[in-house]
């Protein structure tokens, strides 16, 4: 058989990692190759070779069969091979046409030939039922829509294989379902489509073979119909891994935050949370659903001090904690596990150890008088380095040596130790591992069983269904649905993520 | 059996030791080059290496003359950097302190030397210090940009002191017009070596680096100073007051600075010639960047610099060679440290790519200090 695109015992070193290790990649011709593995296997280093951004240290790659050397991406793309990368590479000013054409404009005497251009991409457009106002100016776009100006450009290089880097990752149940008729679409058309992903339902619905990576190495190739969620966790983890966190029912206790008519403003001034009312109750995770940018961080960077209300209030055990420090908040027992672990849960130009004492080391017995207690620093660490099996040689390296998934154990031990009585969790398995992700739920889960109270805002709406006790949807700033149980369809949930659905104000409180 | 025992030494002394060899070798690959120029403009192109022993050999007082606020200076900018601030102003705060230093003992002679001496130093310490905060509190209420600011107000104490001297603090019936005059012999530091311009702020600067090795390392101040200084997101989000954290730092920084003016003038000078310091706080960034903001690494480094400027004041006095080749020499350690910087970031970089698959997210604008937080 031909193949479109055939990658042999490539073989790529980082400094210090293995990031390819003789991996080989068959695509044929009109299919859906799901890539799939943990964070680090070393997906995105594969494709971005094939993409040209990184070059192989050895190994062949052939394009219908016929042996090509990439060395950048307009190389790739004059084979036929497009990229859309998680982080749009769109212009917000410019329309969807200006952004689709620039850099491949059609001219005459000089002057952009916009006429020419637009037939071309309607025809393209219809052609895939890529459904996108081509005069719209860009900014104005949904998250979804925008994907599809990406790949429309893609097309209109001539792309004749798709390389799509974690679609799904910002997208809502039903733009998912849209985006996977348009792969359908394409795929029908003689496309080929390769699809990075580490969401196994996904993958189970929308390919035909799946490549499996772990540790740099292809650990298994698959076709789609002789596999199932098991197997595929196995030949990415390397052991069984459990699906559903096996939990009892919640039994709450009293109300321990109690969040009246919050508001706030976003970075830029504008309102962020509109009005926001809720409670949390020990022993109960409320989970937050929303499409990502919808006034979630905003009401977990309120709720713990690091951004300034501008109306109502946070009541915690019974004391208005508006006007906290962050601090004062911790001190009260409020934790923080941050959305942006790179930037705010880990210092990584800072050691582990330094990482780890963060909360406490301004107190004995880490330090008196302001000098720190050396010994007593070290015993701390190493207990919480080895109660939290965070996997390090030393905890005196850097933390930026870390995994993610480490990365957010560290966190997760910083933040957990002492017990505290609410943790507000953002993102918490955003980017970290199945292995990884399996531990945070179930020490989310302790703490719940403990008689803690947990706040969860999460954009994998599965993550939320599997762990909260109770729901609630955030859409532009606003709650616009609570459930009290997790026995709710995705798409019913999707609807009030969307916008398009939204619960009563007395329903709602 | 060299590589033996090399590889027995544990990483706490072989890691020393090893940018200790890095260090060495970027100096005589710096030095090599200013040889090079040197010898194309027709001179001995071992000038640079006779300066060196000349420093070190034949006037060892001098060399150490030069340490002492080389070693201050270098103290003063690696505390800063540390906090992620940009004094680029020790030069003024320099001048600063020892205006303030020779105003009031000049203005309290009267006072015997046991209350007239502490007043002395702290005036300039304190002067040097509010110079810098200035310049933090522009940027901390202002947001403006303190590398600018700092460097700018270096302009305006030169020319407030050159006012002083011409104007207030002018020198009546002795010496030359453009100094002030000297002041009480009361304030005077002791020589430490008999005949030479050594005195007891060589021990002071000596013990002030081990002081602030032991405030970076072990106190809680200098883990605050660190983290705010790499990563203000996460200072913030640990419940740590930046802007406080930030305005130490930049104090303790302007302090060491007007501690140099203070020790130029009670030690060296004895009143306030115009303009004296040549630069002095401006090698503070080099003899920091070359210890990499160790303290104690500061001390080594400062001893360098200081034997390379009293070689080249002695090669200038002796042959026709010009002083200014030590400035080329500095420049090429501070462009080879520049290099060696940038490449360790392009190899940090390209690591996290490979190895975080979706971690990309750069950090992004730390510089700004006004977000709308409720920090205090």
């Amino acid at each position: 058989m031909d193949y479109v695109i055939e990658m042999k015992s490539i073989n790529k070193t980082f400094p210090g990692v293995m990031a390819n290790n003789d991996v080989s990649l068959n695509i044929i011709p009109g299919e859906i190759h799901a890539l799939v593995g943990e964070n680090g296997a070393g997906k995105t280093t594969l494709m971005n070779i094939l993409y040209g951004l990184h070059q192989q240290d050895s190994g062949e790659i052939f394009v219908q069969g016929k042996k090509e050397t990439i060395n950048t991406p307009s190389d790739a793309i004059k084979l036929g091979i497009g990229m859309v990368h998680q982080h749009f590479m769109l212009v917000p000013e410019l329309t969807v046409l200006e952004n689709i054409i620039l850099g491949r404009e059609n001219t005459k005497f000089g002057f952009t030939d916009y006429k020419t251009s637009e037939k071309e991409i309607l025809g393209i457009s219809e052609k895939y039922q890529l459904n996108v106002n081509l005069h719209d100016r860009t900014y104005k776009l949904s998250v979804g829509q925008m994907q599809r100006v990406e790949i429309l450009k893609s097309l209109y290089r001539g792309a004749k294989l798709l390389i799509l880097d974690e679609p799904t990752a910002v997208l809502i149940p039903q733009e998912t379902k849209q985006l996977f008729d348009i792969l359908r679409t394409l795929t029908n058309q003689g496309c080929s489509v390769v699809f990075i992903s580490h969401k196994l339902k996904e993958v189970l619905e929308i390919s035909n073979r799946i490549t499996v990576m772990r540790q740099g190495k292809v650990t298994g190739v698959v076709n789609t119909k002789e596999t199932n969620e098991l197997e595929l966790a196995c030949l990415m983890v390397g052991r069984e891994v459990v699906f559903r966190v096996k939990k009892e029912l919640a039994t709450p206790g009293e109300t321990v935050l109690e969040v009246r008519n919050l508001c706030a403003l976003n970075d830029r001034g504008l309102p962020a949370l509109k009005n926001i009312n809720f409670n949390i109750r020990l022993g109960e995770i409320l989970g937050v659903a929303g499409v990502e940018g919808n006034g979630q961080l905003e009401l977990v960077e309120t709720l713990t001090g690091l951004r300034a209300a501008t109306h109502g209030s946070i009541v915690f055990k019974g004391e208005n904690i508006e006007q906290c420090t962050p601090r004062e908040k911790r001190e009260k027992g409020v934790s923080h596990i941050p959305a942006d672990r790179l930037i705010m849960g880990i210092n990584t130009k800072c050691t582990i150890s330094e990482n780890l004492i963060l909360n406490k080391y301004y107190r004995v017995p880490l330090s008196r008088h302001g000098v720190f207690n050396k010994d007593n620093i070290k015993t701390f660490v190493n207990r919480l380095v080895s109660e939290y099996g965070i996997i390090t040689p030393d905890p005196n390296s850097l933390a930026s040596s870390l995994s993610g998934g480490n990365m957010q154990k560290l966190v997760l031990a910083r933040e957990l130790d002492g017990e505290p009585e609410l943790l507000v969790a953002s993102q918490p398995t955003r980017g970290v591992d199945v292995g990884a992700i399996e531990y945070i739920h179930s020490q989310i889960i302790k703490m719940r069983d403990q008689k803690h109270a947990v706040l969860l805002v999460s954009a994998e709406l599965d993550e939320i269904l599997c762990l909260a006790d109770r729901i609630i949807v955030m859409y532009e700033g606003e709650i616009t649905g609570e459930f009290h149980s997790t026995d709710i369809p995705e798409h019913e949930i999707g609807l009030y993520m969307a916008g398009s659905k939204r619960m009563s104000v007395a329903q709602v409180n | 059996m060299i590589k033996e025992i090399y590889s027995k030494l544990p990483a706490k002394i072989l890691d020393p030791i090893k940018s200790i060899l890095r260090q060495v070798l970027l100096i005589l690959l710096s030095i090599a080059i200013t040889s090079i120029l040197i010898w194309i403009m027709g001179y001995s192109p071992l000038a640079v290496f006779d300066g060196l022993s000349n420093g070190i050999t034949k006037d060892f007082p001098g060399t150490l003359r030069w340490t002492t606020p080389l070693i201050l200076s270098g103290l003063a900018i690696a505390v800063a950097f540390k906090t992620g601030a940009w004094n680029l102003g020790v030069d003024g705060q320099l001048y600063m302190g020892a205006l303030a230093a020779t105003a009031v003992s000049l203005g309290l002679s009267t006072l015997p030397g046991v209350l007239l001496f502490p007043i002395t130093v702290l005036a300039g310490i304190i002067a040097g210090m509010l110079w810098a905060l200035l310049a933090g509190i522009l940027r901390t209420q202002y947001g403006a940009n303190d590398l600018v600011s700092s460097l700018l107000l270096t302009y305006v104490a030169y020319h407030f002191s050159d006012y002083l001297i011409h104007g207030p603090l002018k020198s009546g019936a002795y010496g030359p017009a453009e100094s002030s005059n000297i002041i009480p012999e009361t304030v005077w530091l002791p020589k430490i070596i008999e005949g030479s311009s050594v005195t007891i702020g060589l021990i002071v600067a000596i013990v002030l680096a081990v002081v602030l090795y032991f405030l970076i390392f072990r106190t809680t101040l200098g883990y605050e100073l660190k983290v705010v200084g790499s990563n203000l997101w996460f200072s913030r989000y640990g419940g740590i007051k930046v802007k406080a954290v930030y305005l130490k730092g930049m104090a303790i920084s302007g302090a060491i600075s007007g501690l140099i003016g203070v020790i130029e003038i009670l030690g060296v000078h004895h009143r306030f010639p115009i303009r004296f310091s040549s630069g002095l706080g401006f090698d503070g960034i080099v003899v920091s960047l070359l210890a990499s903001n160790n303290p104690l690494g500061v001390i080594i480094s400062g001893l360098f610099f200081g034997a390379l400027r009293n070689g080249s004041y002695n090669i200038e006095r002796l042959t026709e060679i010009p002083r200014a080749m030590v400035i080329i020499v500095q420049a090429i350690i501070v462009l080879m440290v520049g290099m060696q910087v940038i490449i360790k970031f392009k190899k940090q970089k390209k690591d996290k790519q490979s190895s975080n698959d979706d971690q990309s997210k750069e950090t992004e604008e730390l510089n700004t200090f006004n977000t709308n937080g409720s920090e205090g």
